[in-house]
């Protein structure tokens, strides 16, 4: 779906509702939430950073919402989500003491920053991000058996 | 100050520019939507503030503080005078170049609706990786604070 928004003759982008659907209520709420953040980035007027820079293209937008969606769900946290005057989305969660950030620079173009206890890496993804899924998981298990250890 | 460098077509390349000494100041406009909870000391800035455009020269854009006070212009008041960009960090230009950035002078002319703006500069060098944005956040000082 696109509009026209109304004395600019821009085109924006709506993120359709049945991208990316989830069961339960609370991945319902994230996907609602992500959505909502994204449409409002693709409508950004242009100069909103107070220079030139246009909304959020929705190709940009549309890769990044099933991803952000799908690691907000394993982190059980919706990301601080910021436009970039290029164009692009920067997704970013603090889990437990560590960080994940998600920078999508177009269609299957990504790279993830994560930090926990002092180490940090950095790497280009595509559309593969089993490594950013499986650092979250890592860093619950490692929660889970703090946790307990502490019990 | 002199012009900046072009390129066959006229438009302006990335460069350091001669006339902006290191103990010039210049301005990174910030959008409300960059703010984010301060936490270990760090300014309340997302990296995403710190990005190099899309359009060539690619540069981050800024404006010159210098160019800005020479002209008896309030700085303040020009900065943010649309309430999409409320705010504003500034940054010594000795401190980008310790970093291995370059600063130079992209004046625009009017474009609408945007307006002209003699005081526009570009660093440049900043790139995808977070490195050197997060050093940016870290050297940003308000200028114009929430």
């Amino acid at each position: 779906m696109h509009s026209e928004r109304p004395g600019t003759g821009n085109v924006f982008y709506i993120i359709q509702d049945s991208v990316a659907s989830t069961t339960s209520a609370s991945n319902r709420i994230f996907e609602r939430q992500i959505r909502n953040k994204f449409n409002e980035l693709c409508a950004l007027p242009s100069g909103w950073d107070g220079y030139r820079s246009g909304p959020v293209p929705f190709g940009t937008a549309n890769f990044a919402f099933a991803l952000t969606e799908r690691i907000a769900t394993i982190a059980d946290a919706i990301p601080n989500i910021f436009p970039t005057s290029a164009g692009e989305i920067q997704a970013e969660w603090e889990i437990d003491g560590g960080v994940v950030e998600l920078v999508f620079y177009g269609p299957l173009r990504a790279s993830v920053y994560v930090e926990y206890e002092g180490q940090s890496e950095e790497r280009e993804l595509g559309s593969d991000f089993t490594f950013v899924e499986g650092w979250i998981s890592d860093l619950k298990a490692k929660r889970t058996l703090d946790e307990a250890a502490a019990a | 100050m002199k012009p900046p460098p072009l390129d066959e077509v006229g438009r302006v390349v990335p460069h350091d520019h001669p006339d902006i000494g290191d103990d010039w100041i210049v301005v990174r406009r910030i959008h409300g939507g960059w703010l984010k909870d301060a936490n270990d000391g760090a300014i309340g800035l997302s990296t995403a503030s710190f990005s190099e455009s899309s359009e060539p020269p690619r540069g981050m854009s800024i404006d010159i503080l210098n160019l800005i006070e020479e002209e008896g212009i309030d700085a303040k008041t020009f900065l943010t005078s649309r309430p999409n960009y409320p705010y504003a960090v500034l940054f010594r230009v000795g401190d980008l170049r310790a970093l291995g950035l370059t600063v130079g002078f992209h004046p625009l002319k009017e474009k609408p609706p945007f307006p002209a703006n003699p005081y526009h500069g570009e660093v440049w060098g900043i790139g995808d990786a977070r490195g050197p944005k997060n050093e940016l956040r870290k050297i940003a000082e308000w200028f114009v604070k929430p």
